[in-house]
Order: structure tokens, then sequence, then C-alpha cells
């Protein structure tokens, strides 16, 4: 919990808090499989977003911080695939059973992403299990 | 911090249950994944051939090619396959060795069918080869060692190196011990179906045994088939007697001929 559960931001702030979220979902179209490009334009919103007021910083780091967890998953997934294409590597059931697990943890974070977009810009606080505890970590008003 | 760390560990340890849970299913056995497209077995057979040919030629007068395709559809049809699937490639080396190749080719080196004193041996190894195709085990061997994601790629760019570690691997190293045996036993069940008698397979074997020691760099196609004297004991144990109506595969002549063309190519 913090100062932001109670907080109740005006309609920009909380347009770009919205926005935070939505860039990376725009990203993930534009850029699968490639897991770098989500990243790097959350990356870019955060970094534009680096004066904005607290409730769009937090939510913006909030944002980088999921991002940042999946495209370490997903990067161990797609050098994986890569390994089974071009090189020696066979596939195997732990390979599929890799692939169908970050598959659901990005759909689950994709659905998570989308319900914060929709009530960030409501106004409302969404702090996530584990991300909006690292969020408030890093992110002071 | 500390909860932060603690929610990190319950997140990493849910991921890894999630996937340990999936990893169970057997995806590669049931959805076939570790079979290798007909498309794809042929692809890669004709690049093979084609790169065998380019190093060695393929011998194919009247005489050879007759004597060859008698053997082949005698072989063949009294064991229900079809001869025009099978292709067999007589090449010019002295190396005595045979081998099977995806997409049901069988290569014969000339040095082997010098080594023949009779039809009937050559017929034994060729029943041995025909056994690891239709016995699948050169497309497993090959979607095991070389991976199927490999195979196709080399099917469509020709990949000169993957064809050729193909080629070496094939022609110069045996297939898992299970594997020689079961060809051992479905080859004698061939020529016997086949009424040829499976002693000349066993006489073959015991015999370049014996000469591996003075010939041992052409004798490629023993030192690729360990134990050839005690595989020679099993396969005399494997002929049933009942079956004992042998008749020549090839006449004299036509067998002549083969070893002529062979010799002088």
């Amino acid at each position: 919990m913090n100062d932001l559960t109670n907080y109740k931001p005006n309609e920009m702030e909380a347009e770009k808090a919205s926005n935070g979220y939505l860039m990376s979902l725009i990203a993930l179209m534009a850029g699968m499989p490639l897991p770098i490009v989500n990243l790097v334009a959350t990356m870019i919103f955060f970094l534009a977003n680096r004066k904005a007021p607290y409730y769009v910083r937090w939510h913006c780091t909030q944002t980088l911080v999921s991002q940042l967890t999946l495209l370490i998953s997903n990067s161990i997934g797609f050098s994986w695939t890569m390994a089974i294409i071009f090189g020696n590597t066979m596939l195997t059931n732990s390979y599929i059973g890799y692939v169908i697990t970050i598959l659901i943890f990005n759909i689950v974070e994709f659905s998570f992403t989308i319900s914060a977009a929709i009530r960030t810009r409501k106004g409302q606080h969404v702090e996530w299990w584990f991300w909006g505890t690292v969020t408030n970590l890093i992110c002071k008003p | 911090m500390g909860k932060a760390i603690l929610q990190f560990l319950v997140l990493t340890a849910i991921f890894l249950a999630v996937w340990f849970g999936l990893s169970r299913i057997h995806y590669v056995q049931y959805f076939h994944l570790d079979n290798i497209s007909s498309r794809t077995e042929k692809k890669v057979g004709d690049l093979i051939i084609e790169q065998i040919k380019r190093t060695n030629r393929e011998i194919e007068t009247d005489s050879a090619t007759q004597a060859l395709d008698d053997i082949k559809y005698r072989l063949c049809t009294d064991n229900h396959i079809n001869p025009d699937h099978i292709h067999l490639h007589l090449i010019h080396s002295d190396e005595v060795n045979a081998f099977a190749l995806p997409g049901d080719h069988i290569v014969i080196y000339t040095g082997l069918i010098d080594h023949c004193d009779s039809a009937s041996e050559l017929c034994g190894v060729l029943s041995h080869e025909l056994a690891h195709l239709q016995l699948h085990h050169v497309t497993k061997r090959l979607a095991n060692e070389i991976g199927i994601t490999v195979l196709a790629a080399a099917a469509g760019n020709g990949n000169s190196v993957v064809i050729s570690k193909i080629i070496k691997m094939l022609s110069s190293t045996a297939f898992e011990r299970q594997q020689e045996s079961d060809a051992d036993e479905k080859g004698v069940e061939y020529l016997q179906h086949a009424h040829i008698n499976p002693k000349g397979f066993a006489d073959l074997m015991l015999k370049i045994a014996d000469m591996k020691a003075d010939d041992p760099v052409h004798l490629e196609w023993l030192s690729t088939h360990p134990d050839s004297k005690k595989r020679a004991e099993t396969i005399m144990g494997l002929i049933n007697t009942h079956h004992a109506n042998y008749s020549p595969v090839i006449d004299d002549n036509s067998w002549q001929a083969l070893k002529d063309a062979a010799a002088n190519e």
C-alpha cells in the first residue's frame, strides 16, 4: 500500500498512466516474437515521463518492471527456439512445456495490462502483486 | 524488500511448477513430432545420392541394373514391399560397404560385390539394409542425431555440410545394437520368405571378419557392424529349417555379369 491508494488523479494523469500500459500492448502487437520491443517502447515512455506526477511515474514504473521480468522468460524461450530451428538442439517435451508456460504468463500479463489500462484511465490505482511491491521500492513520491 | 523477495520466490516457484507440470505431457510422442515428414525424407535422400554421385560414379550398365533389380524384386515382392519404392545404387568404390539412406535408398559399393562369392551373400546384406528402412531405423536415427528442424532446413536449402555429415554418419557408424539385431532378424525373415538361403549372409560375415585383419581400411561395412562372428551365429540360429525350399535368386550368368560390371568399371 502507498499514498496512491486514496489518491484521485486528474484527467491528464489518468490518461498518461493508462497510456503507459497501452504502450506495452501496442509494442507487443508490433514486436512479436521479439521480446525486446515491448521493453524498449515501455522504457521510452518511462523516460519521457520521469518528471511527471507521482501517479504517472508509478504506473509507468510498474508496467516497466513487469516487462522486464517477461523479457527474461521470453528471451530464454526465443533463444531456445532459435537453437532448435538453426542449431542441433532437439525438440523436447520440456521445450514445449516451457513455451506453453511463458504463453500462459504472457496472456495473464496481457490481461492484467488491459485491465490496468482501463482502470487507471478511470482514475483508479492498480497495484499488482509482486510488481507493485517492487515498484514501491523503486518509485518514490 | 523482504516482501518483494518472498513474492519473487513464490512467483518463480509457480512458474517452475507450471513448467514442470506441462513438461510431463508427451507432446512429441502424441503429435509424432519426432517423425520426419516423408517429403523431407525423400528430399534429403535425393540430396545425399546426388552428393555421393558427385564423388563416386554410379554403375548403371544393363547387366548390373538388371541383376540388382531381379534381386530387389524377389526380396520385396515376397515380403509384400513395393519394389518401386526401394532404390538400389551400385556405386564404384573399393570399400566393402552398403548402407541405407532416407527416401528408401540403398547404396552398395562395388567393393562389397567383389567380396561376395554368391548372390545369396549379397542378398543377406541387402535384406539387412532393407530391414533398416522398413523398421524406420534410418529416419529415427536422423531425427535423434541430426534433428528434424535441421533436416527440414537441409532439405530446403541443400546444406552440403549437413548432407556430408549424414553420409558420414550413415555410411561409417552402426545403428544402435538393438536396431542392428532387429535388422538381422528381419533380414533373415525377408530372405526366408523370398526362399533365399540366409546361410549366405552368415557366411559373408564370417568370411569378411576373417579377412579384416588383412585389409582393415576397405572393410568399412564390417567395422560398422561389430561382433560379426557372433552375429553370424545368431543368424544361423534364426534360420527356420521349415523354410528350406531355397532357390537361387539370380542365375549364375546374371551374377557373373554383375560381378564383372562391378570389377570392370
